[in-house]
């Protein structure tokens, strides 16, 4: 009997937790401008100061976007400074912080489709894909070489759409808003 | 009169050998690097240097050699780098295993040891980073200590505290890498010769050849190099006495592949050839050096 309390009050606990986390908790994920970040082998240190970063859970460094992407554990505290301070210790140059945003928050936002004209293998498709996910706003881009087409959401209602095409114009292709 | 006859042959001997060395610290193959981060900040450093010298060149022009002289040399440095304060400053150490035979109708000899040993610090002055780019100049000083045996036959050291001040810029963007260098190595007397001061100048064009678009920290990645590394020599003087077959100018071509395996190690293999060499009087010529290497990372 007393075993049965012991192991229910166990589960009564857990399951409490359990509901906190998801009520109050949530990974936070920050994408930080690295510049200078040019010799990939350079990136050893960056990654071991940025990974010493308390809260830190996970951390990707997209050489090719000059971009470090760090998770935080749920509910871990951010210190913007800290972060800036790292990055200078490993002998790099912080740029601008972001947080980016949730999948439930990239639901909120502008569907835009845009029809691009001059892709021809897969390589054109990524070169779109890179150009359209490096502005602020646009999240779940998806280009479809054969139908000629990029959609992605855009989470700034506000946001100049002419940049969108801008964006595509200059890699040398020929881009048009769809009609909403 | 031994003392003077075993300096000549250190002289004609070595005089390439120790600029070679003093060439090779850079995470760009031969040239160094002003970017003191990764694997060029806190790893291990070591290469051998194979250097195969048998032409003898007269005035610029070969000769006959009726001796049928031939050196072949290995020389294995361990560097060892540690970057301070926040990666601008660095201190390090270079320790070279020496092998060498010499050749020739009437002699031949061997020496195998530790070298001359080099200290060294690089302090970086200038830093600008953009998007996917980086512009770097570093000023560096060493000292060479007497550490190797000048006693033996081949010599395995100068027998003198020598000193290098260097100055280095290097610029990445994307793909590409230049690196340009110049070195001033100053050398003293070992108590009868005095080694000719030599000025060094390195230039060299790194290009990423795979992969075309770097992703994600840690890929492997295959670099390759192509380099023109120089050095003029003054004539050395033994008791004041000029020696006339001492001292010149080379200048090689250096293609080179570097392949990076992750986070913590490379591999990287280096090809001198002489575009320009134009030794003082009669000397020895280098054909050509090939160098095959790691870098660890250990710290």
């Amino acid at each position: 009997m007393k075993h049965t309390i012991f192991f229910k009050s166990i589960l009564a606990s857990l399951a409490f937790l359990l509901a906190a986390g998801a009520l109050f908790g949530g990974q936070k994920q920050l994408s930080v401008r690295i510049d200078g970040l040019s010799c990939p082998f350079c990136a050893f240190g960056l990654e071991k100061k940025l990974k010493s970063i308390e809260g830190v859970e996970k951390l990707e460094i997209k050489v090719n976007d000059g971009l470090a992407i760090l998770t935080y554990k749920d509910g871990a505290a951010i210190d913007e400074n800290l972060i800036t301070k790292k990055i200078k210790e490993a002998g790099f140059t912080a740029g601008e912080i972001k947080t980016i945003a949730t999948k439930e928050e990239k639901m909120d936002g502008d569907k835009i489709g845009l029809s691009i004209k001059g892709m021809s293998c897969e390589s054109c498709v990524k070169r779109v894909k890179d150009a359209l996910t490096k502005i602020d706003c646009v999240h779940d881009v998806d280009v479809d070489l054969q139908r000629e087409k990029a959609t992605f959401v855009c989470t700034d209602t506000k946001f100049d759409k002419t940049k969108f095409v801008k964006a595509i114009d200059d890699l040398g292709f020929e881009a048009a808003l769809e009609e909403e | 009169m031994k003392r003077i006859i075993s300096s000549v042959a250190v002289s004609f001997l070595f005089s390439c050998i120790f600029l070679n060395n003093a060439q090779a610290q850079g995470p760009s193959i031969n040239t160094d690097t002003p970017i003191m981060l990764g694997l060029q900040g806190r790893g291990l450093r070591t290469f051998t240097k194979f250097v195969h010298k048998t032409t003898l060149l007269q005035a610029g022009s070969e000769i006959n050699d009726d001796m049928n002289r031939q050196a072949n040399v290995r020389i294995t440095p361990v560097i060892i780098p540690y970057t301070l304060f926040n990666e601008r400053f660095q201190v390090g150490v270079i320790v070279p295993f020496m092998d060498i035979d010499f050749d020739s109708r009437t002699q031949q000899t061997a020496s195998r040891g530790i070298g001359d040993f080099r200290l060294f610090t690089k302090y970086l002055l200038y830093q600008r980073d953009r998007k996917l780019e980086t512009f770097r100049i570093a000023a560096k000083a060493a000292v060479k200590l007497p550490s190797g045996n000048e006693n033996k036959s081949p010599a395995l050291g100068s027998g003198s505290t020598d000193y290098a001040f260097s100055t280095v810029a290097g610029w990445i963007k994307n793909r590409i890498g230049l690196y340009l260098e110049g070195i001033y190595n100053l050398n003293t007397s070992n108590g009868s010769t005095n080694f000719g001061d030599s000025f060094v100048y390195n230039f060299a064009f790194g290009y990423r050849l795979l992969p075309a678009i770097y992703e994600t920290y840690p890929s492997p990645q295959l670099n390759g190099f192509l380099e023109i590394n120089g050095a003029t020599t003054g004539r050395n003087r033994i008791n004041g006495q000029i020696i006339e077959n001492s001292g010149g100018t080379i200048v090689f071509l250096s293609p080179g592949l570097q392949f990076v395996g992750g986070r913590k190690w490379l591999l990287e293999a280096s090809l001198q050839y002489p575009l320009i060499q134009q030794p003082n009087g009669t000397q020895l010529a280098t054909d050509w050096t090939i160098s095959l290497g790691t870098r660890i990372l250990i710290f």
